[in-house]
């Protein structure tokens, strides 16, 4: 599915005529809210947990070029194997070439954004490897040709009904609509896959500089099962997820999955520090990381934005924000979605393609205060609509409109004919319509202008009271 | 005390009642206001749109506007966070710096003045019906005032206060949102208003005029009940002014 | 390629780091206040800690029994096996688990005991990942989030711990800490990074948020508190 965030105006429409999906995923945001809150409203400790953990953010970005070098030797140390990305085709091609080199012709994945990102699964399917989404919702969205519609919860915009008749598409097994049964045809039919690929791919919630490490988050035990039965394990990750070293991670874990789907922990967190031992007889043979750059070290580049390279990728902000809620995930265009993903996507596809996503936001400002690492998403957004603007993709019409505008705001002789000419325009309307206000109007009335203003009723009140 | 006010565009051009309204209460509660003339707008809707260059013209005459007042008081978070909050973010005449930061010091949303600055809790008015509260996103998220309008309420005698779900949500306006995303705008407040008119409130108080057109115009043009009202015309009405 | 793009990387980093940084950051964020939270945090006695820790294993759905002795594990383990029928018990290796297997053996001879050490590979992938349930022993186990710690390096075969339906697991008392933070404290320093936080059966939500138990890992987690090894 070719999606592209030039075209959300679009993709809003539809999804706006998709009532039952804006049900689903206004139900599952709130329930995903209130079961946050209540974790993260039992620990005591939690804003200063936030803070340490900005504040060790903080440093890893700025001193990235340092952590990356021990993260990388330490790897080496452990036997880990470190690749560079700069860009997606370099790292598709990192991974095709493992993959080739293992002889696999199919590979096992966990749940990964970043490969997402890169669009790793279709490069492999056209070299003839078949990737194989083992997360539930991933598996359900790759049957249908789709991508993910929530970072954490990929088929949240789907019913039971339409898993139901996927697997049975897809899979040749027997309708059914039951969650438990469903999940069962997936373990099933991906136990089999488990047990025969040659290798494995993930991604990495955390790369731990001191330990040489990573860390895998995960709820369904595919991940485990990923990394530790395919005899190549592959992890692709972004260069911004380092964190310094093991002592840092507790407090990681503390935020994440209450953040992501509103538990104490995930039922596994795995840690991944080197190939099996020689004579285990278990443990992958090699283990692969892939350091993805892709643009991060150009957002890095902006002393404001690079705060938004402190993601962890928990949603927290798209369960919370009112836009997502009513439009879900697919309508962003791209793989990130939701406030961060507008934030995101002008930053990783230009402002150009990305034009209309910072757009997409009241700028209420609700991410901000449930994000775990409070990105000022917000700030970012104006930012860059500010760099929309001066990158000249902002819209004709509206480019003339603003300008004159503001050149009348700042003169109050101008302002005032300006702002004097609606209100006697209006009079000129049938009834008591009021000045029109294409695109606002429709299903709410719009406020009608006053024809005198505050500043002359303010004058005629202070004569009355002489 | 002695406070300069600071009135809006859209309070000045769709509310003036409003503005009037503000005026009112603060002298009743023996504060003298001013009103400084050549006021124009603090540039917000396009600062919003990302048009940055544009407005620094219009921010700096602000702040030149206001400077060396006690107070700026404005009936609205929105514009009151533009000022404190989002004039930092523009690349404004260095030798305005210190006035800007001076200016962050001294201006004021109304309740947050009435409550935080002139420490008046209670005005003594009246008003028997059931109302209930929007909190405005700028004023509740960027300002942190939150209890400070519900102080306010509550005191009003005979008054049955009621919180509606998600008070906190937005109501989907956005500024140039709402006419960017008309739809999405629109789905979000019948949002909103299916909160409002289930709280069962007669009013909806709010401190935006900006959030209480969007509001009101989607009540009014689905034949809802409930009607907008900003929380310094409550009070003026509490009051009888 | 990789060689290049490595220093093209670190290059392009250097030269963004120069710009200075805007991130604000919250005023008194020190380490005292979070360190002096932490530390309430911690149980007052054993009892009240094993308590929490009996708590949250329920609050993720894993069960939780005190067993006196091996006799006692024993009888537990066989009637955690008997709930869904199982006849093959596979541990990881030679050791307490063992024991117990076989002394449930004794009782029942139709038992099967698989040690998953002994197999190779490819045949101990193939045997685990029939239906069976596994009785394993851990390294540590957490008591304020309910989880249990298995440090690679310390056993045989990780396998027995996520590829059967059903893991029974024995903690000793002295393995239980408060919280990670502690862990972190007490970890061995060449543990290396290879290990595993296990919370509960494995679940999914990804159906309509329905919460089901058992999607690739385990669907039953059974934590016996061993006091005795005798």
């Amino acid at each position: 599915m070719d999606k592209t965030p030039k075209k959300i105006k679009k993709y809003v429409r539809q999804a706006l005529a998709d009532m039952p999906v804006r049900t689903a995923v206004a139900n599952a945001a709130e329930t995903s809210v209130a079961s946050r809150d209540k974790i993260a409203g039992g620990i005591p400790y939690w804003e200063l947990v936030r803070r340490k953990v900005r504040s060790i953010k903080k440093d890893v970005l700025e001193h990235l070029d340092e952590y990356l070098i021990e993260f990388e030797s330490n790897c080496q140390a452990n036997g880990i194997k470190v690749h560079w990305a700069r860009d997606g085709a370099s790292a598709r091609e990192i991974v095709g070439k493992i993959a080739r080199d293992c002889g696999a012709s199919m590979v096992v994945k966990s749940k990964s954004l970043t490969t997402e990102e890169v669009g790793l699964n279709a490069y492999l399917a056209e070299n003839g490897i078949e990737p194989v989404e083992t997360d539930l919702g991933e598996c359900i969205v790759q049957l249908l040709g789709q991508i993910p519609s929530h970072l954490v919860a990929p088929a949240l915009h789907l019913s039971r009904q339409d898993i139901g008749r996927v697997f049975q598409d897809k899979l040749g097994v027997e309708y059914t609509e039951d969650p438990a049964e469903l999940t069962e045809i997936a373990r099933v039919h991906l136990r089999q896959k488990f047990l025969s690929a040659r290798m494995g791919i993930s991604g990495a919630n955390f790369g731990i500089a001191r330990e040489g490490c990573i860390c895998v988050v995960e709820n369904e035990c595919n991940a485990r099962l990923t990394v530790s039965l395919p005899k190549v394990h592959v992890a692709v990750m972004g260069v911004e997820k380092l964190i310094p070293d093991m002592a840092a991670l507790p407090y990681f874990l503390k935020l994440l999955p209450a953040s992501a789907t509103g538990q104490k922990s995930s039922s596994y967190v795995n840690i991944i520090g080197g190939p099996g031992r020689e004579g285990a007889g278990e443990g992958p043979q090699e283990v692969h990381v892939v350091l993805l750059d892709n643009g991060r070290s150009r957002i890095l580049g902006d002393g404001q934005l690079r705060e938004t390279l402190m993601c962890i990728r928990c949603g927290a902000c798209l369960n919370s924000c009112p836009v997502y809620r009513q439009i879900g995930g697919h309508a962003y265009g791209w793989v990130y979605m939701g406030p961060i993903g507008s934030a995101l996507i002008p930053q990783y596809l230009g402002e150009k393609e990305g034009r209309y996503a910072p757009s997409l936001s009241s700028l209420c400002g609700a991410c901000r205060e449930i994000c775990p690492l409070e990105i000022n998403i917000p700030r970012h957004l104006l930012k860059l609509r500010n760099k929309v603007v001066r990158a000249k993709q902002s819209g004709f019409f509206e480019r003339i409109a603003m300008k004159l505008w503001a050149f009348a705001a700042a003169r109050p002789l101008v302002y005032r004919f300006v702002t004097w000419f609606p209100g006697k325009f209006q009079m000129l309307l049938p009834g008591k319509r009021a000045f029109p206000a294409p695109g606002y109007m429709g299903r709410r009335a719009i406020g009608r202008f006053d024809s005198k203003g505050f500043a002359k009723r303010f004058r005629r009140m202070e004569r009355k009271n002489d | 005390m002695k406070v300069a006010i600071f009135i809006p565009c859209l309070t000045e051009h769709m509310y003036p009642e409003t503005g009037l309204s503000m005026v009112k209460v603060l002298r009743h509660a023996g504060i003298e206001i001013e009103y400084v003339h050549g006021q124009t707008c603090c540039g917000q809707p396009a600062f919003n749109a990302g048009y940055r260059d544009e407005i620094i013209p219009i921010a700096e005459r602000f702040i030149r506007l206001f400077r060396g007042k006690d107070y700026v008081i404005a009936p609205s978070g929105s514009c009151t966070a533009m000022v404190r909050v989002f004039y930092r973010e523009l690349d404004i005449d260095a030798a305005l710096r210190d006035d800007l930061d001076d200016l962050c010091g001294r201006i004021f949303e109304f309740c947050e003045f009435m409550v935080d600055v002139a420490k008046v809790d209670s005005l003594g008015g009246r008003f028997p019906h059931k109302a209930t509260y929007h909190d405005s996103c700028h004023l509740s998220r960027e300002l942190g005032v939150v209890a400070q309008p519900r102080k306010l309420i509550s005191s009003i005698a005979d008054i049955d206060f009621v919180e509606m779900k998600d008070s906190d949500a937005c109501c989907g306006f956005g500024g140039m949102f709402s006419a960017k995303f008309g739809q999405l705008s629109t789905e979000m407040v019948a949002r909103k208003c299916e909160n409002i008119v289930e709280s069962g409130a007669e009013y909806v108080i709010g401190a935006d005029a900006g959030c209480l057109m969007n509001i009101g115009g989607y009540l009014r043009k689905n034949h809802l009940s409930p009607q907008t009202m900003h929380i310094a015309d409550l009070l003026a009405k509490s009051l009888d002014l | 390629m990789t060689d290049s793009d490595r220093n093209d990387i670190l290059a392009d980093i250097r030269s963004s780091l120069e710009i200075a940084s805007d991130i604000p950051f919250a005023v008194g964020a020190d380490e005292q206040p979070l360190e002096g939270a932490l530390a309430a945090e911690l149980f007052d006695d054993p009892q009240t800690m094993r308590t929490r820790f009996a708590e949250e294993l329920a609050a993720v759905s894993a069960d939780f029994d005190v067993l006196d002795d091996q006799t006692a594990a024993a009888k537990w383990a066989g009637e955690v096996l008997a709930v869904d029928g199982f006849n093959t018990l596979v541990v990881a290796e030679e050791g307490i688990c063992l024991d117990i297997a076989k002394a449930i053996q004794s009782d029942r001879p139709d038992l099967e005991i698989i040690v998953a050490g002994d197999l190779d590979g490819a045949e101990r992938q193939a045997r685990l990942a029939q239906p069976s349930a596994a009785l394993v022993e851990v390294d540590y186990a957490l008591a304020d989030i309910g989880s249990l710690v298995v440090l690679r390096d310390n056993t045989a075969s990780m396998l027995p711990h996520f590829l059967p339906e059903s893991v029974m697991v024995i903690v000793r008392p002295e393995q239980l800490l408060a919280n990670q933070f502690e862990l972190i404290k007490v970890l061995p320093q060449d543990a290396g990074g290879n290990m595993v936080f296990i919370t509960g059966p494995s679940r999914t939500a990804d159906v309509e948020k329905v919460l089901i138990l058992g999607a690739h890992g385990p669907r039953r987690v059974s934590v016996g508190m061993l006091e005795s090894a005798k």
